[in-house]
């Protein structure tokens, strides 16, 4: 039960090391590139930038891509390898699907295997999957430069070369070609017909013939490395990586893990690199990797080592729902099945899980997803047990445990400096990061990129929950549907793209005749709230980093914090947890705190 | 939903997102 999680996380700490060695080595620019790759990397260099042209040329090239994808999916239909004849997606979900993959989030209103064509997974996914990716790493590198004092900070094009075709395109098509070892399809086919076993089991047709199973496939050894080395998490599948096609084996299960986590994990050691502070650089990762274990092992403690809460610890026959429509204000639901159900739960919490990973694999992974900010998934979020639940909530409400690549160390770095200000203020000294002054400019950028994520968390929450457009979508009532929207917003928010499940949000197809009540309001609210969480906090540091390295560096004496050492981990621990503990902890208690304590399971 | 209002309303709501970005890194020049 413990061996798996401990041989992943083991792995990706042996393995970060070399490889923030080698990041650090191409975003310096010290890697001497083939002539043939070399002449590309010139054509794209337009001359070096300062961080305002910098950020405009990584916004306008996420605009570029908006306007791609609106186009490549509203064409859907008459584009080729459309053998199924897929229509056109809702606008809405267009629109959501769009801005999902360009911000690395991923988040899916619809199911990939039953709404898009082979043309569009090839021609809108797949792209979006390694350049959305590519720009959190940039954006980090671009802050390294800064903070180390440089005017020019390189060029956001040629950054986003190197990353693409130096970093991740080896290490997917190595992993794209054990992927289809052991089984996971590659084709432009677009189903494949097979005869079930049990003869009639796909019911019979018109005719009276028994029934044939199409089983969608498609290019997945090419999308499924990307999607999880770029921790973009967006499935082929509808059911992501708990589809067999989508994960064939135990292996591919440890690896897509692996893969997830490598590029978050090397990168905070790149920071350190880069900027030659190897040391400080340790200690954050120490910081993160506290809370990453905490995270895993909360998860797998409340969920694989205890039953599921539904079928024993409220084991009951009848129970009350509070409802306003009912007399007295409660009503009387019976399920006698529960209680007598004759369930052997001594391997935990089965319900959603699948097996073939073994039985802590659903809920390691549910916590490494989320804190990563990957956002695939191997197992129903939705059937954790409620403090199980909490485990992918933490990760992506603080959204700076390794998080995205690139973006959860811009995250982690808010924190630092706010971390740092507090310390100043209580013994009397002015704050100093990297030798260098924090002033009321880079507290009031800190702050602006810190509560832009709980902003867009709570606030839509507050308004889905409170309306009808929330209660029509989702499928418990109560605290377990509350956490329902406020998962989906945590999701959107921390560019993770995880569902919870059991929220009806679906439009699908603009000629589907029964769409989900409120599937407009979820596609344009979730929209909004992915673009403004994903960009507000890359521009604001990079604006807090400029004005940082612009600053005079001030001698280091014996009253200066140092930032290398136990003492300020513990500091930076504590202002992670106190801010996030301040900021999420009331919604925590009215969803999964409330649904473990209430007297009703399945969140009632 | 009908095509013509949606598709270019949604089109035009995306494009003035990504316009308030790049005003906000003017904004963040100016603190």
């Amino acid at each position: 039960m413990w061996l798996l999680p401990f041989l992943i996380v083991i792995s990706a700490v042996a393995l970060s090391i070399p490889l923030s060695r080698y990041l650090a080595w191409i975003m310096d620019g010290a890697f001497r590139a083939p002539r043939a790759l070399q002449w590309f990397e010139r054509r794209l260099d337009s001359g070096p930038q300062d961080w305002k042209q910098y950020t405009i040329a990584l916004l306008v090239f996420n605009a570029a891509l908006f306007v791609y994808g609106f186009l490549v999916l509203a064409l859907q239909p008459v584009m080729p390898l459309n053998p199924l004849g897929r229509g056109m997606l809702a606008p809405t979900t267009i629109f959501h699907s769009v801005i999902s993959f360009m911000t690395n989030t991923d988040v899916q209103h619809y199911a990939g295997d039953q709404h898009l064509s082979i043309f569009s997974q090839l021609f809108f996914a797949i792209p979006n999957l390694f350049l959305s990716a590519a720009v959190g790493l940039c954006a980090l590198t671009a802050i390294i430069r800064s903070l180390r004092g440089e005017e020019t900070i390189g060029n956001f094009f040629v950054d986003m070369w190197r990353v693409l075709i130096y970093t991740f395109l080896p290490i997917v098509l190595v992993a794209g070609i054990f992927f289809l070892q052991q089984g996971m399809p590659m084709t432009y086919q677009t189903a494949v017909e097979v005869a079930p076993l049990e003869t009639g089991a796909m019911d019979a047709t018109d005719k009276g013939e028994p029934r044939i199973q199409q089983i969608a496939v498609g290019p997945l050894a090419a999308f499924v490395p990307i999607k999880m080395l770029g921790t973009n998490g967006g499935g082929f599948y509808g059911m992501n990586s708990a589809h067999p096609l989508e994960n064939p084996s135990a292996w591919t299960n440890v690896l897509t893990t692996l893969l997830m986590m490598l590029f978050p994990m090397a990168l905070v050691l790149m920071y350190g690199r880069m900027l030659g502070r190897l040391r400080h650089a340790v200690v954050i990762y120490c910081v993160m990797f506290t809370v990453l274990v905490a995270l895993i092992g909360w998860s797998i403690y409340w969920d694989t080592l205890r039953p599921n809460s539904g079928l024993t610890s409220r084991a009951a026959a009848e129970f009350e729902i509070p409802s306003a429509q009912a007399p007295g204000g409660r009503y009387v639901l019976a399920i006698p099945a529960v209680a007598g159900l004759p369930v052997d739960q001594k391997l935990g919490n089965l319900e959603g899980k699948e097996l073939r990973f073994g039985t802590s694999a659903g809920a390691t992974f549910a916590a490494i997803t989320t804190t990563f900010t990957c956002g695939a998934v191997n197992c129903e979020l939705d059937s954790l047990n409620p403090l199980a639940a909490l485990s992918p909530f933490v990760g992506m409400w603080l959204n700076c445990i390794y998080g995205g690549k690139g973006v959860g160390m811009i995250n982690l770095l808010v924190f630092l400096i706010i971390g740092i200000f507090v310390t100043g203020q209580m013994v009397g000294r002015s704050p100093e990061y990297l030798a260098r002054k924090v002033g009321a400019r880079e507290m009031k950028l800190a702050m602006l990129a810190l509560l832009v994520h709980p902003i867009m968390i709570l606030g839509p929450s507050g308004l889905f929950a409170a309306t009808p457009w929330g209660m029509e979508a989702v499928s418990n009532p109560g605290a377990h549907g509350l956490s329902q929207i406020v998962f989906q917003f945590s999701s959107s928010s921390a560019n993770n793209g995880a569902a919870f499940n059991g929220l009806n949000v679906t439009y699908g197809f603009n000629a589907n005749p029964s769409p989900a009540p409120s599937a407009r309001q979820w596609d344009i609210a979730g929209g909004l709230v992915m673009l403004f969480a994903r960009y507000i906090p890359i521009v604001a540091p990079m604006a807090l980093a400029a004005g940082l390295g612009r600053k005079k560096r001030s001698p280091v004496t014996m009253g200066t914090l140092r930032d290398d050492t136990p003492t300020f981990g513990f500091l930076l621990l504590g202002t992670i947890l106190i801010i996030g503990a301040l900021l999420f902890l009331p919604v925590a208690a009215l969803g999964p705190l409330a649904e473990h304590l209430g007297p009703i399971p399945f969140g009632g | 939903m009908s095509l013509m209002v949606w598709l270019p309303a949604l089109f035009l709501l995306g494009l003035v997102g990504m316009a308030l970005c790049l005003a906000f890194v003017s904004a963040c020049d100016k603190i």
